[in-house]
This record gives structure tokens, sequence and C-alpha cells, in this order.
């Protein structure tokens, strides 16, 4: 086995205590969000209420993905993905949330900025 | 392109896409992560044989992998691409001008990292309005450098066993 150098430990460590800094900044308490902005490659970009419970289908790269909105919660219901990772997501609902299927290019974020997000310039 | 470089480049990249489409389905706690073991092929051929021969080997096993599993029209196709090459071009970047003090487990999880990191700003330029997701950076971060010090050493011995197998010289 290779032995890791003092270089290889130091810069591992650097690295996992910026991830952990990421991680451990608090997150404000975030309100319920009233509104989704539905975003797709494939479609028009949509900003549903969250009050009226309705079923959506959005158009993306791959095919169709179902979004299920009941009770102020959004989820997705089906989607064309291979590993339905945005199915296992469950249900959002506060401000700033978001659901993505990232194979089928199609994107829900609850509307109302979450309180430090990094900025992308 | 003598003969013998394609098909070494070619057993290498089917290495890669394998290990690829097989980790893709390894259930994780955090979405898209991937354990990175088609990483393993990227770093010993980057070692044992070059920036050029690794180049070759990370956009076939990218453009060969997502094929395969049915999503090269897609954002991951444009998100691995982008973290693939990034993360070439630190470990590259690593192994001509750090390692002396670095080894190929230091170059392997600054490429981990880095991979990582890219993929989570492209998605965030696709799907945010305009705010990277910081937890999941931190997440992705931590278990870049987890996975990199892991696949780094396998790497490390692996290429030392093929290193002795073919009478290579490694650094």
């Amino acid at each position: 086995m290779t032995r890791p150098t003092v270089a290889d430990v130091a810069v591992t460590l650097v690295i996992v205590a910026a991830g952990v800094l990421l991680l451990a900044y608090p997150a404000a308490e975030r309100p319920r969000g009233e509104a989704a902005i539905i975003k797709s490659v494939s479609d028009t970009t949509r900003v549903i209420s969250l009050s009226e419970d309705r079923i959506l289908v959005v158009e993306g790269a791959l095919g169709e993905t179902t979004i299920k909105v009941a009770g102020g919660q959004l989820e997705f219901l089906s989607s064309p993905c291979p590993h339905k990772v945005c199915l296992g997501r469950g249900k959002i609902a506060a401000e700033g949330d978001y659901i993505v299927c990232v194979p089928n290019g199609v994107s829900a974020r609850i509307s109302g900025k979450s309180a430090f997000d990094a900025v992308v310039p | 392109m003598d003969a013998k470089r394609v098909s070494r480049i070619g057993v290498l990249s089917a290495c890669a896409v394998a290990a690829y489409v097989f980790e893709s389905f390894i259930p994780v706690p955090v979405p898209w992560a991937r354990i990175g073991l088609s990483n393993i092929v990227v770093v010993i051929t980057l070692f044992g044989w070059g920036l050029k021969e690794a180049l070759l080997v990370t956009l076939v096993r990218i453009v060969a992998g997502n094929l395969l599993l049915g999503i090269i029209m897609s954002p991951s196709f444009v998100m691995s691409l982008a973290g693939g090459v990034a993360a070439l071009a630190v470990m590259g970047t690593a192994r001509a001008r750090a390692v002396p003090p670095l080894s190929i487990i230091g170059a392997s999880v600054a490429g981990a990292v880095t991979n990582n990191a890219v993929q989570i700003y492209v998605f965030a330029l696709f799907f945010t309005a305009g705010g990277v997701p910081r937890e999941l950076m931190g997440a992705f971060v931590i278990l870049g450098a987890v996975v990199g010090l892991l696949t780094g050493v396998l790497s490390g011995a692996l290429l030392k066993k093929v290193a002795l197998e073919r009478g290579m010289r490694v650094e």
C-alpha cells in the first residue's frame, strides 16, 4: 500500500475543514414558500402557486416529469430518469428548497431566497 | 498514434466505463454522489502513462458511460464532463508541480474534490436562480476528500503492481 505523505494529509485536512465550515454554518429558520418556479430545459418556465392543489406535467430532455402540489407541499411523482433520485427527495415546502431531476433537466424551486446561500458570480 | 497505444487506451477506457456504470447503481445517501471508482483508472493512467492518455480515457469514459446509462442528452452529461475535465486539469497540475511533496494520493483527493465541486457549480448554473446550495457543496467537498483518499491509496497500490509486472517507470 502506498503511504500518504505529510503533504497529502495536510491537503486532505484543509479540504475537509472547508467542507465542514460550509456544512456547519447555521441555516436560518426558513418560512414556508408560497409559489414554486418550475424550470425545464425543454419547456417554458412556469411559476405556480402552492396554495392550489394540482398535478403538473413538464416536458424534459428525456421525457415527462410529473409534479404534484398538495397541502402546500411539492413533490415529483414520476420521471424518466434511470435512478429516480428526484422521486426519493420527498416533499418540499420551505422557501429556497428545490427538487431537481438532473437527467431530465427539470427543476422545481420554492420561491424566496434561502438565507446564507453563496452567490454564483 | 500506434496500435499499441490505441489498444491500451481502449482497455483502460473500458475499465473506466465499466467502473462508472457499475458504481452509478450503488445506493448513496447523497443524490448523484459517485464513489469515484472510475477515477481510479484515470489516476492510474495519469501517473503511469501521462496526461494525454488520461485525458482520452476521461473523455471516452464520460461519453461512453453516459451513452450506456441513456443520459447523454442531459444536464448530468454536461456536469460530469465539466467535472471530469476540471478534475484531470487539477490532477495533472498537481502531478507536474506538486508531486514531490504530494503523492498520487494527494492528487487523487484534489481531483475528486474538484470533480464534485465543479459538478455542483454547473448544477447551480443550470438550476438555481444564482445560488450554490451551501450544504450540498459542503457535503460533496467532504465526500470528495474521503473518496479521493481511498481511491488514491487503491490507485497507488494498483499502479505499483502494474509497474512491477510490466517493468514501467513510475513517479
